[in-house]
């Protein structure tokens, strides 16, 4: 028999939870009782244990990913060999047992599903003033929906937060908005941001990239890839940077890895780099390759040990941007914002000539990151832009 | 004074009473991993012999009042398995017609009001039930518990205060289970015992074992027969440990790994089989025969709760008082 694993509702303030870590991985057998996975909420982290024994057979949502509660993370199966295919995949309407139970009387689309209480039906809202929960208020704020352009499934006309998802959901974006509305507002409440700018001399770092795409047209570097490496060293050179702020506590970390700000689909996704400072500009060239590659298969990252990687970095210098200011993601300490590397008049003794700028803006965290380790980050990174 | 041991049939009664409690939890909480229970809850596993010991000490007409975490003592009183796992479903076969929840179980018809989920609100609550026992003289008692949190609580105070000077036919009963939510007893308490206040209202003040449900029997029959005497209320102080977090979403990084495993090595059910065994009283078919039987009565339970109909929108207007 399939069982569905599902996200617990952790109560309190978790609508959600993340994925710290799975204990198993498919495959491996499992008893009851026995812990299956470590989840965090924004309160705490904890393992949750399995309700049944059985075998992992797939896990549905990635270590480092965010699901909500009740729906569902994997499947078990009694047996071993038991065929699975079929099992639902990460949707509503198989969630948990309770997903359909919960208050929010029978949606509009599914009438009378999991509930003994029958439904006129969905009704339509008064037009000038919609009347809905606070959660779903300031849920539709948050992602920009109109409440007044919604239909309450329930038969008091009452929006809930669910009818939002649904509409979300039809307007095929519930995915992008989400993830980014919660993650930047947590950012923005709890980080107090500074930043710090530079114009970084460029002229070295184009030359020498043409000479390596020219002698590696396999392994051709963007310009990204260069920055991201250098900003690696130059983490690497100022542990200072390369902190973590936890419950009052700055935790020091070694590796540099770095957290990568993507577009994929045109959403925002983090993809994690693991530390890419010992690795030749080969290696370093193929590893970056393989893991954008996955990342936009969406599959998962490197898995990294140290957990978020202390540095982010975001990059719009390809649509010309000449520099901005980003918001540190959540369980980060900074995020360097790259611009466009263009050319520019510029004084050198006394002199007046056309060179290659590019303008980096680093954000951090003042909690536990000064201005002065942010100038020094962006000394050493100038320098390993210079010296190729 | 009811110095009396109990017998064997008792024994095993007080014994099968804390298999029930440890089961039902277990029981609660994969249906909350299995996403098939709403709500958060706040699980006893651990300290069941201080429900248990108490409640086998009343009579029928008696009544308890509870807290947040009242599922053992719901149990241990005689309120029905159905009627409890229905009413964490929030279907109307609860005993609270389903409008209650984990939190506010009860049954007053089992002697059990329904639980106070407030920390420290049952307290008065207890004493106005004791007052009114006294004023209508019957002969009952009421068993009022309570956490180690709660007796930091004002309303522990005034209550026991005023149940002491009416002489109020009360035991207040403090499950001290070293932690409210994540704060330890020695950060939130000057005085060593929760007992030790008793002096202070000028009643008697126990502090006992609450890992051993015999203790706690013996303890409960002592300050009951004095509270049924018309002697006034008296503070037992049980000793125990939650083994589980404080709610579901607690995973107890609070506490030493060490404190929680030497608690384990001190499992209420543990001792007590151990004890009922070397005494003759229970073996390995008997205990098999009482896990089998408990385990059929909360699968029948489970299936119970899962059939029965939820509350329909207007009972919300039942079961209310408004002026």
């Amino acid at each position: 028999m399939i069982h569905n694993v599902i996200m617990p509702d952790l109560g309190q303030t978790a609508a959600e939870g993340k994925i710290v870590r799975w204990l198993k991985k498919p495959g491996d057998s499992v008893s009851m009782g026995e812990p299956l996975l470590e989840v965090e909420t924004d309160k705490v982290t904890m393992e949750v244990e399995s309700y049944k024994g059985g075998y992992l057979r797939a896990i549905l949502v990635a270590e480092g990913e965010v699901a909500r509660a009740l729906s569902p993370i994997a499947i078990l199966t009694d047996r071993p060999d038991e065929a699975c295919e079929n099992a639902p995949a990460g949707d509503a309407a198989t969630a948990g047992p309770l997903a359909d139970k919960l208050p929010p009387l029978p949606r509009a689309d599914k009438p009378g599903a999991g509930s003994p209480v029958s439904s006129p039906g969905a009704v339509a809202n008064d037009p000038v003033r919609a009347r809905a929960t606070p959660a779903a208020k300031s849920h539709a704020r948050e992602v920009g929906l109109d409440l007044r352009s919604l239909v309450a499934s329930r038969p008091d006309g009452l929006i809930t937060r669910r009818d939002v998802d649904s509409a979300l959901a039809r307007r095929g974006q519930s995915r992008p908005a989400l993830p980014m509305a919660a993650i930047t507002t947590r950012s923005v409440q709890s980080i107090p941001h500074f930043d710090v700018t530079v114009d970084a001399d460029a002229s070295a770092l184009l030359a020498w990239r043409s000479r390596w795409n020219e002698d590696h047209p396999e392994l051709r570097l963007s310009l990204n890839d260069i920055f991201v490496r250098a900003a690696a060293l130059a983490l690497r050179d100022v542990p200072e940077l390369n902190v973590r702020y936890a419950n009052g506590v700055v935790e020091q970390r070694t590796a540099a890895d770095l957290l990568l700000v993507v577009a994929l689909d045109e959403r925002l996704s983090l993809v994690g780099i693991s530390d890419p400072t010992s690795l030749s500009w080969e290696e370093y060239a193929g590893q970056m390759r393989q893991t954008l590659e996955r990342a936009g298969h969406g599959l998962a990252s490197p898995s990294l040990p140290a957990g978020i990687p202390a540095l982010a970095i975001s990059n719009l210098g390809m649509f010309g941007i000449r520099q901005f200011r980003a918001i540190i993601p959540p369980g980060s300490t900074a995020i360097l914002a790259i611009g466009a590397v263009r050319e520019e008049a510029v004084v050198r003794n006394r002199q007046v000539g056309v060179g290659e700028v590019c303008t980096f803006t680093l954000a951090a965290d003042h909690r536990v990151v000064d201005g002065i380790t942010a100038a020094k980050f962006l000394e050493r990174t100038q320098v390993h832009l210079r010296v190729l | 004074m009811s110095e009396t041991r109990p017998d064997a049939e008792h024994r095993v009664a007080m014994y099968r009473s804390m298999v029930l409690c440890r089961r039902f939890e277990e029981r609660v909480y994969y249906l909350f991993l299995e996403g098939r229970l709403p709500g958060t809850i706040h699980q006893s596993q651990g300290q069941e012999a201080a429900a248990v010991g108490v409640c086998s000490a009343l009579e029928a007409k008696d009544m308890i009042t509870s807290t947040h975490r009242p599922h053992s003592h719901a149990l241990a009183r005689g309120v029905s398995v159905n009627s409890l796992m229905a009413e964490l479903f929030a279907k109307t076969a609860g005993c609270c017609g389903g409008k209650g929840g984990s939190m506010h179980v009860g049954d007053r018809d089992a002697g059990m009001l329904p639980a106070i989920a407030i920390v420290g609100g049952g307290i008065p609550l207890a004493a106005g039930y004791a007052l009114a026992f006294q004023y209508l003289h019957r002969p009952n008692i009421v068993a009022c518990f309570f956490g180690d949190g709660a007796a930091n609580i004002g309303t522990f105070h005034e209550a026991v205060n005023m149940a002491a000077i009416w002489d109020l036919p009360v035991v207040f009963v403090c499950e001290n289970n070293k932690y409210a939510a994540s704060t330890g007893v020695e950060k939130s308490m000057k005085v060593k015992h929760v007992s030790d206040r008793a002096a202070a209202y000028g009643i008697p003040g126990e502090t006992a074992d609450g890992n051993d449900v015999e203790t706690v029997y013996r303890s409960m029959r002592r300050a009951g027969a004095r509270a049924r005497q018309g002697q006034g209320p008296a503070l037992l102080e049980l000793e125990t440990y939650r083994f589980a977090g404080h709610s579901r979403s607690d995973p107890g990084h609070y506490r030493a790994s060490e404190e929680v495993a030497a608690w384990k090595e001190r499992d209420p059910i543990a001792l007590y089989e151990a004890r009922l065994c070397a005494e003759g009283v229970l073996d390995r078919e008997k205990i098999s025969a009482i896990a089998s039987e408990i385990e059929n009565q909360l699968e029948k339970a489970v299936e119970l709760a899962e059939q029965a109909p939820s509350p329909r929108s207007e009972d919300c207007l039942t079961d209310v008082v408004a002026n």
